[in-house]
């Protein structure tokens, strides 16, 4: 029985780990348009999540953490366009490195990983009432 | 004590059950880290445990040492445990991670399917006890 309890509770640590992912991607995808208000200034930084395996020492299982969100420090992308306020003095605004086509994917990712977590849970949970039933006959 | 519930039929039925429950713990650790860097997935060894529960199983011709109290050395009874190993999946992701979702997932309903079979055979011979007991009425 430990071990199923045990194998919820490394689910459950998974599914944590997903929806922080999910966030960071919807606050990417929020911010894709966010510039700097200062001219030639830094606009918004993609952010990215870094997970680890930790070990719970209650339960004995590996679970799954979200160590930090890591900055994307890839190069921004410039668009030509004296007039806006970030712009600098050659006229070019830096836009923030998302790319909505990546933050979708990654959103798929993290559903799809979320969705197995949840059915890990489901049968752990239907493996432990089978061995419950044993002592109701 | 020496009982119907020391048979062992329930002692492999017993040992079984606790591998089967492992294996469970540790998909849900590899379904957790299925997004982890440089995470190798684990499983437990099946064939060794099959193998050792083989060896220790009750054989025509063949004197089985008794454990008439608990202190009693174990000796090979029809009991066995299962090591836990490194059990990568056939693909590896760009950050080195091992683990595949899908192989996962066969492997939890596998696990679900041979534990249901356990627990249902547990019941039968539990009900044959039972019925050994009551006597003819």
């Amino acid at each position: 029985m430990d071990d199923l309890v045990s194998a919820m509770s490394s689910a459950a640590s998974g599914l944590r780990a997903q929806t922080v992912r999910m966030r960071l991607s919807a606050e990417n995808l929020a911010n894709a348009d966010s510039t700097a208000t200062t001219p030639g200034g830094d606009p918004y930084r993609r952010r990215t999540p870094v997970f680890a395996a930790v070990l719970d020492r209650e339960t004995g299982a590996m679970g799954v953490e979200l160590r930090r969100a890591k900055e994307d420090t890839s190069a921004f992308p410039l668009r030509f366009d004296p007039t806006h306020p970030a712009a600098d003095a050659a006229g070019w605004v830096k836009e923030p490195n998302v790319s909505s086509l990546i933050e979708v994917a990654d959103m798929r990712e993290a559903q799809r990983a979320y969705e197995a977590n949840l059915n890990v849970i489901e049968n752990a949970r239907s493996m432990a009432s089978r061995t419950l039933d044993l002592l109701r006959r | 004590m020496i009982g119907p519930l020391n048979s062992p039929v329930f002692g492999m039925l017993r040992s079984r059950l606790d591998v089967l429950q492992t294996r469970q713990a540790l998909v849900a650790e590899n379904v957790a880290n299925v997004t982890t860097p440089d995470y190798t997935p684990r499983d437990v060894d099946l064939r060794g445990f099959e193998q050792a529960l083989e060896r220790g199983r009750p054989q025509p011709g063949r004197l089985q040492l008794l454990r008439t109290d608990p202190g009693h050395l174990a000796g090979r009874g029809a009991t066995a445990s299962a090591r836990v190993m490194d059990a990568p999946d056939a693909e590896a992701t760009l950050d080195g991670n091992r683990v595949v979702l899908e192989d996962q997932m066969l492997k939890m309903s596998a696990t679900r399917m041979e534990f249901e079979t356990a627990v249902g055979l547990y019941q039968k011979a539990l009900s044959m006890v039972r019925m050994a007991a009551k006597g003819p009425r």
